[in-house]
């Protein structure tokens, strides 16, 4: 039996920088066709060079992206099709108003005889569902989306990332908190919520739709609520106004995601090529 | 289906010189990578690499597809594979071609191909 030659031996090591998958499926082909690109290229010094080095330099480039493009779609959320996107987003929504009835009722009626720990619990459970969506919404437009539009989305989620990890610090610290440190979490979620905003502004001068202008509330409407608060707390003593101000931003922040997420998931119910696997094209 | 067309529209360089290597008749790796260099004057290689994402790229979106016809035994290699655009592939080049003629027009209008530079 005929042995391979050096250069087929390189190119088949060269291929193992590839994912298996697309390396058994593809793998016999792009020898042959190798090896008919080889048979047709010069074979002196300057052209072994001019053939050698441009094909391991795309191998190389060409398998990061397969090897990115798999772990996209092996990701937790790289399989959910975009109907079930707005579902998650939906489930945020509900959350959201969930956990501003359960803070609120904690607060004035106590009925249930609330707790701090259940005051707690329902908090990380909003931000839990807002930051997973988030998330799951990145992955779903980082494809198609351009780069401001991936700038926005990335500040939003880093931007919820660090408040998480602030909040859960701030639980665990045994001392009375820092003011500071606590301030500086909400000008941290101000942020991501701008990026939501911005995400949704680059949408919307792409073309206007409805989804676009529910992005745009969605980073809005935290926003100005907060503002709002915030500015009410700074000027005039009425802490009753400003619980139920942000009371209110809260359930509207949950009903402008139940709203986000209907606008995603409905359409994919007569077009069934947004079903499609995310990591394409 | 015209959503859906219109979507991947403006296809990339690569994807449109691919389809269009196809739109005359499957061919294997190797064949692609020769037609698009010729038909764009060598101004456009594809490499292995690139040309092996594209092509699952574009049968994932359904615009190409393996093809079933293979040559005779004797000439033909078993591991080797064939392409060809699918009905969609084709519907698809042909609505690139119509939005690059609606450019030529304009750039007719506009006398741009008029006097060289």
């Amino acid at each position: 039996m005929k042995q391979p030659d050096l250069a087929i031996k390189i190119f088949r090591l060269l291929l193992l920088c590839y994912p298996r998958d697309f390396r058994q499926q593809y793998g016999d082909d792009m020898q042959l066709t190798f090896e008919a690109a080889r048979g047709n290229s010069h074979n002196n010094a300057l052209g072994l060079f001019s053939f050698w080095l441009p094909t391991i330099v795309d191998v190389l480039i060409s398998a990061a992206r397969e090897h990115a493009l798999v772990g996209m779609e092996a990701s937790m959320f790289g399989k959910v099709s975009v109907r079930q996107i707005g579902h998650i987003l939906m489930f945020s929504g509900a959350c959201w108003v969930l956990g501003a009835a359960s803070v609120f009722e904690t607060l004035y009626i106590d009925k249930f005889g609330g707790s701090d720990g259940w005051y707690e619990a329902a908090s990380y459970l909003q931000w839990a569902a807002f930051f997973a969506a988030l998330f799951g919404l990145s992955l779903l437009f980082s494809l198609q989306a351009g780069r401001w539009s991936r700038i926005g989305l990335g500040i939003a989620v880093a931007g919820h990332v660090v408040a998480i990890a602030m909040w859960i610090a701030i639980s665990f610290t045994p001392v009375m908190v820092d003011e500071v440190l606590w301030n500086t979490s909400w000008f941290v979620v101000m942020v991501a919520w701008f990026g939501v905003t911005a995400y949704g502004m680059t949408q919307l001068f792409d073309e206007f739709n409805l989804l676009a202008a529910l992005s745009v509330a969605a980073g809005i409407v935290p926003l100005l609520g907060l503002g709002i608060s915030l500015a009410i707390e700074a000027t005039t003593y009425a802490p009753d106004t400003v619980q139920w101000i942000q009371f209110s931003t809260f359930v509207l922040i949950g009903v402008v995601w139940i709203f986000w997420g209907w606008t995603v998931a409905k359409p994919v119910m007569t077009d069934p090529t947004l079903s499609m696997p995310l990591a394409q094209g | 289906m015209t959503d859906s067309i219109n979507k991947l529209l403006p296809l990339t360089p690569v994807m449109f010189h691919m389809l269009l290597a196809l739109a005359d008749g499957e061919k294997h790796g190797y064949g692609i990578m020769k037609t698009v260099e010729e038909e764009t004057n060598g101004t456009m290689v594809i490499r292995i690499g690139s040309l092996y994402g594209s092509i699952k790229r574009m049968i994932d979106a359904g615009l190409i597809e393996e093809a079933e016809e293979r040559p005779d035994p004797e000439d033909d290699d078993k591991r080797r594979r064939y392409y060809a655009l699918t009905p969609f592939g084709r519907k698809v080049l042909h609505a690139e071609a119509l939005r690059i003629q609606a450019v030529m027009a304009m750039l007719q209008q506009k006398q741009i191909l008029e006097g060289g530079i």
